[in-house]
């Protein structure tokens, strides 16, 4: 059966951009796509997803949230959990990371280059959530990110899921699944799994998600039927 | 017996167009700066044909260094002092049909 992209981040700051990046999602391959709405893309986003579906795009709300500390997060996932598809945590310090990585509402961590903490066996045992890897990170800082990265990799890879995302916010920043999946293959991935990170990983976590979200959901293991 | 190393065509093009020149320069200080000298020389990299004016060009590596060539084409963002990004087209494991995608393609581009 053949693949099914998905790009977990993508920033929506103005329609029009946004309109361009969905074109040009689908043109690079990609069947859905989880979107960051800033500013008026906010109240468009059933605009946006409408056109989205009109090219056979499949288009998903996702909240990132850079939380200080443990009580912060805590607070905004409350808060948003509800509203949002897909909710990643760029974790800024350990007490963050270390929260988001076994809490059940978050779905990605995100580490930033150089984060200033050790992601040793201890962080590596409490991750329940995947670990996603903006490519726009590496597009900033190619030595900085291929480091954490490479050290996400080989501490982590074994024991959670990674996915690779694009990060973009403009069509030049977003690149095919090939190129996004290459990062992984470089870093050790063989090329199953690295294309798994764009694709299996991403739908099976949205598609979880959906669930969730449904009105027939009532909590873990529990669903409404008829 | 020695085996054959088996071999990559990678077809790119760069977005908004520019010319192929510039795309091999940019692809090949990329490659260089990701994987250092030796690693360039080890890979088999190749420009085996530009299409000059219509900002095409078709790259070979070997099938191992596949991944690193994709990479470097994937973190090019500036050409000529310029935004830019280099797209790939197509990856094939034959010249012929290397060429077929870049003439299909610069075709629909007319």
């Amino acid at each position: 059966m053949r693949r099914r992209y998905a790009d977990l981040w993508v920033r929506c700051e103005s329609v029009e951009r946004c309109l361009e990046m969905i074109r040009c999602l689908k043109r690079l391959g990609f069947s859905s796509a989880a979107l960051e709405l800033q500013g008026e893309c906010v109240e468009r986003f059933n605009h946006l997803k409408r056109e989205g579906e009109g090219i056979g795009l499949n288009l998903y709300r996702k909240l990132v949230l850079e939380p200080s500390n443990r009580r912060e997060l805590l607070k905004l996932l409350r808060e948003n959990r509800g509203r949002f598809e897909v909710i990643s945590v760029i974790c800024r310090n350990l007490e963050t990371a270390i929260v988001a990585a076994r809490d059940s509402r978050v779905d990605t961590i995100i580490i930033p280059v150089d984060p200033r903490y050790r992601l040793d066996k201890g962080v590596a045992t409490l991750l329940k959530n995947k670990v996603e890897l903006p490519f726009r990170y590496f597009l900033e800082d190619k030595s900085g990110f291929l480091k954490t990265a490479s050290e996400i990799v080989s501490v982590l890879g074994k024991r959670c899921g990674i996915i690779v995302s694009s990060a973009g916010s403009c069509s030049l920043e977003l690149r095919n699944p090939r190129q996004l999946a290459s990062l992984l293959q470089v870093l050790g991935f063989d090329e199953e799994r690295a294309l798994d990170s764009i694709s299996t990983e991403v739908t099976n976590l949205i598609e979880e998600n959906l669930v969730k979200l449904s009105e027939n959901y009532v909590m873990r293991g529990v669903m409404k039927l008829g | 017996m020695a085996k054959r190393l088996k071999k990559r065509y990678v077809v790119v093009m760069a977005e908004p167009k520019f010319p192929g020149d510039s795309i091999v320069n940019a692809v090949e200080s990329s490659y260089r700066e990701l994987f250092g000298s030796f690693g360039l020389a080890v890979s088999g990299f190749k420009t085996m044909k530009i299409y000059k004016d219509r900002g095409v060009v078709i790259f070979r590596c070997f099938l191992k260094y596949l991944p690193n060539l994709l990479l470097a084409t994937a973190s090019v963002t500036r050409l000529d002092g310029r935004s830019a990004a280099i797209r790939t087209l197509a990856i094939s494991g034959t010249m012929r049909r290397a060429k077929e995608v870049a003439k299909t393609y610069t075709l629909e581009m007319k």
